[in-house]
């Protein structure tokens, strides 16, 4: 009933028309449809591509900043370092920073910093520091006593017992979170870049405004098959980080074959290797001329 | 750790003198990675050797930054040429310094290993060097970047490997990584002392038009069910109601494509690979995109809304959940089995139950992201109080936006807690 009714509400509340509902389907079906098959003719992906990029480097820019600036606030947000009305306070300022949505922020700072990938970075960076300080902070507050009991009688100060008694503890998952939070701010990225601070947004927005829908299924395509990389590599150093164990890569795979195979596997991956340069070698040509 | 200190503080001699901040920067980090992982890796790097590597990569970044950043127009091989050069002294002095201190490491390999990335270096551009050279598109100077970046983390991983030294292969593509992205970006930190004397251009938001957003007078009309001021009351409602709507529904569809989407309750493998691409390729498509699609598809209003905040959270939730469906206990469910139960009966009075209390405080979690995107869906014409926002945003009244977003600040955290309570207690 809790959920029934909020639910009759809302549906009665929004002014949605039955029609519309019943067309809807159809309506992004037509969309879809006329998206596919995507536009890739060197020049739509010449110019999406390097949008593209950049919404990577925003992340990764961000990223970074938030990194370094979490790593000290965290230290000073966790209960076991700081006295409690510190941590408490510090804690507050990191979950008023993560309240303000990056959109927000970006349109904050564009009067600052201007229009383009600068403020974008910026603006995530800043959305980061609160995010994850809080993960941080919770994961340093979840760290054992005793490494650093140890290093504090032996005479360790404070700052050697947090370097040597939480930092090896606390490692490993707080660079897991980074990453993580790279792959967030990938998408974040790619959205800033819809109110001008930069990146691939800026360009679907452009298409489907002048419902150029074959690009637009470009550059959604080129995004998707971005972010699903990106998250792939990422997942996997992740889980490497945290247990600590190579997964099986390509070289122990190789190892593991008998000759005949190997050759089998080295020839087919010369043969793909040389299908994208010919392919590559084409979008070159196609581009000179 | 003097070496480190001597390092860094020749650096900003460096960067003083020489009044080019920017590529003496990140050499100077790039330095000071490396003697970080000579002594994380139990070297002794001396003064000398920090002062050696900081003051050539920093003379190095320093040639770059003028060969290249000043000079887009007029690339050609030859200015290639010198900034390989340039590098090359430097990863020779560096490999020089590993050699010292490692002189079991193989020599010619290094050797190797630093003629290579040299060459990539000079390379890069002379097969590239027919692109267009114009602002904003593939230059070739974006390529020669690429190309020191690409050879350097070549070389650095490399150099690791052979000396076993893991700081400076990971320590050396992450920072050769930043300082790509950090050009590409315009991320310069005397670029952002310059610009932040522009903050007084932050026009107007202080102070939030309260007034204006919670409306004066009578706060809550139960005749007419309005709250506050009809222009902010009535988008505010409809936010909700589109988060209510698509949080509910995404859930709802989350549960079957969770559990199919988890080997343990879908054994049958083309099932279990379709859904789970299907949940893979729809996470990666951001909110706003969505709501731009929509927009596109059905029209300005708030049924886009609804469709798009339906296919995020769908996207979080099913990951989430299948998540937890992975990590089950399968005891109850390989018993039910046991007992002759078919797959679907099985899992539901097996599995189900354990993941429950889980479902109902992700569900709780997704509508507070629900809530938190669906303010920002508007922006783009899909409904609630985005729409406002952005109509303000436009009238470049600016104090009135602040204040919507204060409001929302403010609900968003009062969801946050009410869900942050009802989740401890469920789980």
């Amino acid at each position: 009933v809790a959920i029934v009714i909020p639910v009759v509400w809302s549906a009665l509340g929004l002014q949605i028309s039955w029609e519309q509902v019943r067309s809807a389907p159809a309506d992004m079906w037509a969309i879809f449809t006329a998206m596919f098959p995507p536009e890739v003719s060197p020049e739509v992906v010449e110019r999406a591509l390097p949008k593209l990029m950049e919404s990577l480097w925003i992340a990764w820019v961000g990223t970074l900043i938030g990194a370094f600036f979490s790593f000290f606030l965290a230290f000073a947000a966790a209960t076991n370092v700081t006295p409690g009305w510190l941590a408490w306070s510090i804690r507050q300022i990191l979950n008023a920073i993560r309240a303000v949505p990056e959109l927000m922020l970006a349109m904050i700072l564009i009067p600052v910093t201007g229009l383009g990938a600068l403020t974008g970075a910026l603006a995530i960076g800043i959305h980061s520091i609160g995010t994850l300080g809080k993960l941080s902070s919770e994961v340093i507050e979840g760290s054992d006593a005793g490494p650093v009991e140890a290093v504090a009688s032996v005479g360790g100060t404070k700052v050697q017992q947090m370097r040597f008694g939480i930092v090896p503890q606390v490692m490993p998952n707080i660079v897991a979170y980074w990453l993580y939070r790279f792959e967030i701010n990938i998408r974040a990225s790619a959205v800033l870049g819809m109110i001008g601070a930069g990146g691939i947004g800026a360009e679907i927005v452009a298409q489907l405004l002048f419902r150029d829908f074959r690009r637009a299924g470009t550059v959604l395509l080129l995004t998707v098959v971005v972010v699903l990389a990106v998250d792939l590599i990422s997942a996997r150093v992740r889980r490497r980080i945290i247990t600590g164990r190579a997964e099986r890569g390509l070289l122990q795979a190789l190892r593991s074959m008998n000759w005949w195979r190997r050759v089998l596997m080295v020839a087919v991956a010369v043969a793909a290797i040389s299908a994208l340069a010919f392919v590559l070698f084409q979008f070159q040509q196609a581009l000179v001329a | 750790m003097p070496a480190l200190a001597v390092t860094t503080s020749a650096m900003a001699l460096v960067g003083v003198v020489a009044g080019a901040f920017d590529g003496v920067f990140w050499g100077a980090l790039l330095a000071a990675a490396l003697v970080l992982g000579l002594r994380m890796a139990g070297e002794r790097p001396t003064s000398l050797d920090g002062l050696a590597i900081g003051s050539t990569l920093a003379i190095a970044g320093w040639l770059t930054n003028r060969f290249l950043l000043d000079a887009v127009e007029l690339l050609t091989p030859w200015v290639a040429v010198e900034v390989a050069a340039v590098w090359m002294v430097a990863g020779g002095l560096v490999a020089w310094v590993v050699r010292r201190h490692r002189p079991s490491s193989n020599p010619a390999a290094l050797m190797a290993m630093w003629g290579l990335s040299g060459l990539a270096v000079v390379a890069m551009p002379g097969v590239l060097e027919r692109l267009t050279v114009e602002d904003g598109k593939l230059g070739a100077a974006t390529f020669v970047i690429a190309g020191i970046a690409i050879a350097l983390v070549a070389g650095s991983a490399t150099l690791a490997a052979l000396t076993g030294v893991r700081g400076i292969g990971i320590g050396g593509a992450v920072l050769i990584l930043t300082w790509f992205a950090g050009a590409r970006v315009g991320f310069t930190l005397t670029g952002l002392v310059d610009n932040f004397a522009n903050i007084a251009n932050i026009p107007n938001f202080w102070p939030p038009d309260f007034s204006w957003a919670i409306g004066e007078g009578v706060w809550w009309n139960p005749v007419s069910w309005d709250f506050g001021s009809p222009t902010l009351a009535n988008p505010l409602i409809e936010t909700f109601q589109i988060g209510i709507i698509a949080s509910v529904l995404g859930c709802l569809v989350a549960l079957p494509v969770a559990f199919m989407a988890s080997r343990i309750t879908t054994p049958n493998t083309p099932t279990y690979v379709a859904n789970k691409g299907f949940m893979n390729v729809i996470r990666t498509i951001p909110d706003l995109f969505w709501a731009i699609l929509f927009r596109t598809g059905v029209g300005v209003g708030p049924l886009a809304g609804v469709l798009a905040l339906f296919f995020f959270s769908l996207a979080i939730m099913s990951k989430l959940f299948s998540e937890t469906v992975d990590s089950v206990d399968t005891g109850p469910l390989e018993a039910a089995k046991a007992t002759g139960s078919t797959h679907f009966p099985a899992v539901r009075s097996s599995v189900l139950p354990e993941v429950l209390p889980n479902y109902v405080a992700y569900a709780l979690y997704i509508f507070e992201l629900t809530i938190r995107a669906s303010v920002v869906i508007g922006l783009v014409g899909a409904g609630g109080i985005g729409r406002v926002i952005e109509a303000q945003r436009g009238f470049f009244q600016f104090d009135r936006v602040f204040a919507i977003v204060i409001v929302m600040l403010v609900i968003v955290f009062v969801i946050e807690q009410v869900s942050v309570y009802f989740r401890r207690r469920l789980v």
